[in-house]
C-alpha cells in the first residue's frame, strides 16, 4: 500500500460491543465473504482508526489522526503494520477496486472442526420453526421445564427403574433401529433448542447438519450468530439443546407410562446419559462452549494451544510466540482446563485403542463376512439393514480414528518444528 | 501502551500460525459455533460397557 493510497471502512462492516473475558474492551466485526460470513474480535481502540479512513484521507494521514487522539500509544511503523497485514486482508478494511461483499476472507477450515461436515436442514426451514418455538426461553417456561426435568429423573430413577429389568444388552435388532430414531428424535429436538434460543434472542441464519466429530456421529446447529450477544445469552443458547431434548425426555416417559412398552423408558436413559455426555467441556459438545462463555475466552481451544505453545517454548528457551490478551482470571481457568484436557487427550486415545483397535477393529472382518452371509442366505430386511448401519457406524468410527491420530502426529510435527525454529532464532539473537 | 506493544511485537519470534485465528495484533477470527450433540448409533447393544440397571 502506497503513502496516498485511500482505502476506506468496508461499508457492509457491522460492528458491535463484544462480551469476552479479554484484558481490554472489545468490538465484534462481522463482514459477508464469498461463503459464510466471517466475523472478528479486535480491540475497540483499532475501531476508531478504522474510522477514520473515510476514503478521503490517505492511509498516512488517517494513522496521523488517530495518533493525535492517542499520543504515545502506538509506533506509526506498528500502525501500519496493522492496517497492511490485517486490517486489509482481513477486509475490514478496502480499495475502491475490492468487491466489499466478498473481500473478506475465513481461515478457518470449510468442515470447522468436523471431518464430515453436511447441512441438512437449511435456514428457510428452521428459522421459522425456531421462532414459532422462541416463547419456551421465557423465564416461566424456563423454570417449569426445569422442574418437571427434576421431577422426571426424580420419579425415573427413584421408583420406576426399581420394579423394572432394564438391560441394553437384551435388546434385539428392530429395538435397536427404534432405539436409534426415538435417539435421533432426541437429538434433532436437542438442536431446535440452539435454534430456538437464539431465535428467542433475535437471532436467525441458522443451520442444522450432520458430522463426524473424532470418532463421534454428531448433529450440529450453526449459532455462529450468537457471538453478538452478551455472554449470559450465549449461555442460554448454550443450555437451550438440553432444555428441548429435556423436553423430548418427558415425552418418553408419558409415552411408556401410557402404553407401557419399555422401549421408550430405554430411550429415556439412553437420551439421558448423551444429555451427561454432551456437558463434557472437553468436546465441542454444550460444555464446551458452555465454559467458553461463562469464563469469556473465546476460541476456548485455540486458546488452548496457544497456552501450551507459549509454556512449551518457555520451557524449551525459545521466545513466547503468540500472545492471547487475556485477563488473569481467564488464564488462570484456561490453565486448569487445558492440564484436565490432557488427561482427557489421554483417556481418548484409551478409548481408540481400547474400543476402535482391539474391538471394532479387530472384529469388523468378521461383521462384514456375516452380514455378507446374511445377505446371500435371504435375511430379513429390517436383519440386513440393521447390519448395514452396524457397519457404517463402524466404518465411520475407523475413519474418524485414523483421522485423529494423524491430525495429533502432524500437529506433534509441527509443534516441534516450531519449537526448534524458535529456539534457533533466540540463540542467533543471543549470538 | 507503546512499550507493551513494542515489547510484544519482539517477543514474536514464531509466525503467527493462522490456524490459531488470532494474529500477532490479537484481533481473533470467531470460530463457527456447532453446538454439536451425540446420538444413538446402533451400537448400544453390542458396547462391552452398555447399560444395565
Amino acid at each position: 500500500m502506497d503513502a496516498a493510497s485511500r482505502p476506506f471502512m468496508n461499508p457492509l462492516l457491522e460492528v458491535s460491543d463484544f462480551d469476552s473475558d479479554s484484558g481490554k474492551p472489545m468490538a465484534l466485526c462481522t463482514l459477508p465473504s464469498a461463503a459464510e460470513r466471517v466475523r472478528f474480535a479486535v480491540p475497540a481502540v483499532y475501531m476508531e482508526l478504522v474510522r477514520g479512513f473515510d476514503g478521503e484521507r490517505t492511509a498516512e494521514e488517517a494513522i496521523d489522526r488517530f495518533i493525535g487522539r492517542h499520543p504515545d500509544a502506538f509506533a506509526r511503523e506498528w500502525l501500519h503494520r496493522l492496517v497492511d497485514e490485517s486490517l486489509v486482508p482481513k477486509g475490514i478494511l478496502v480499495h475502491a477496486d475490492q468487491d466489499p461483499g466478498r473481500v473478506a476472507v475465513s481461515r478457518q477450515p470449510k468442515r470447522a472442526f468436523l471431518y464430515i461436515k453436511l447441512p441438512i436442514i437449511g435456514p428457510g426451514i428452521v428459522d421459522p420453526i425456531a421462532r414459532r418455538l422462541r416463547f419456551l426461553f421465557e423465564p416461566a417456561a424456563l423454570i417449569l421445564g426445569l422442574s418437571l426435568f427434576v421431577a422426571a429423573h426424580l420419579y425415573v430413577y427413584g421408583v420406576l427403574i426399581r420394579g423394572h429389568d432394564v438391560d441394553f444388552n437384551s435388546l434385539n435388532a428392530a429395538s435397536i433401529l427404534i432405539l436409534m430414531l426415538l435417539s435421533t428424535l432426541g437429538t434433532i429436538c436437542h438442536e431446535l433448542g440452539h435454534a430456538a434460543a437464539a431465535a428467542h434472542y433475535g437471532c436467525r441464519g441458522v443451520t442444522i447438519g450432520w458430522g463426524l466429530y473424532f470418532i463421534y456421529t454428531v448433529l450440529w446447529t450453526n449459532v455462529s450468530e450468537v457471538w453478538k450477544l452478551p455472554r449470559r445469552q450465549r449461555a442460554i443458547v448454550d443450555v437451550g439443546g438440553v432444555h428441548f431434548e429435556s423436553m423430548f425426555l418427558l415425552l418418553m416417559l408419558g409415552l411408556h407410562l401410557y402404553t407401557g412398552n419399555s422401549i421408550f423408558l430405554f430411550a429415556f436413559i439412553f437420551i439421558d446419559l448423551s444429555i451427561a455426555t454432551t456437558f463434557n467441556p472437553f468436546l465441542r459438545m454444550d460444555g464446551y462452549w458452555l465454559m467458553s462463555d461463562l469464563f469469556g475466552i473465546v476460541n476456548l481451544r485455540k486458546q488452548q494451544v496457544i497456552w501450551m505453545r507459549g509454556l512449551a517454548a518457555r520451557w524449551f528457551g525459545a521466545a513466547e510466540p503468540v500472545r492471547s490478551g487475556l485477563s488473569r482470571r481467564a488464564k488462570i481457568a484456561l490453565g486448569v482446563y487445558t492440564a484436565l484436557g490432557v488427561l482427557f487427550l489421554g483417556y481418548i486415545l484409551v478409548v481408540i485403542y481400547d474400543v476402535v483397535i482391539l474391538t471394532i477393529l479387530a472384529g469388523y472382518p468378521a461383521l462384514v463376512g456375516e452380514l455378507w452371509a446374511d445377505l446371500r442366505g435371504g435375511a430379513p430386511a429390517l436383519e440386513a439393514l440393521g447390519g448395514m448401519l452396524e457397519i457404517g457406524w463402524r466404518s465411520l468410527v475407523i475413519f474418524g480414528a485414523a483421522v485423529t491420530l494423524w491430525s495429533l502426529l502432524r500437529g506433534g510435527i509441527r509443534l516441534v518444528a516450531q519449537l526448534r525454529s524458535a529456539r534457533l532464532a533466540a540463540a542467533g539473537r543471543s549470538a | 501502551m507503546m512499550n507493551a506493544e513494542k515489547k510484544g511485537n519482539e517477543l514474536v519470534s514464531v509466525k503467527s500460525d493462522e490456524s490459531l485465528l488470532i494474529d500477532e495484533f490479537e484481533i481473533i477470527e470467531l470460530e463457527d459455533r456447532l453446538e454439536l450433540a451425540g446420538r444413538c448409533n446402533g451400537r448400544c447393544d453390542r458396547q462391552p460397557d452398555a447399560p444395565s440397571f
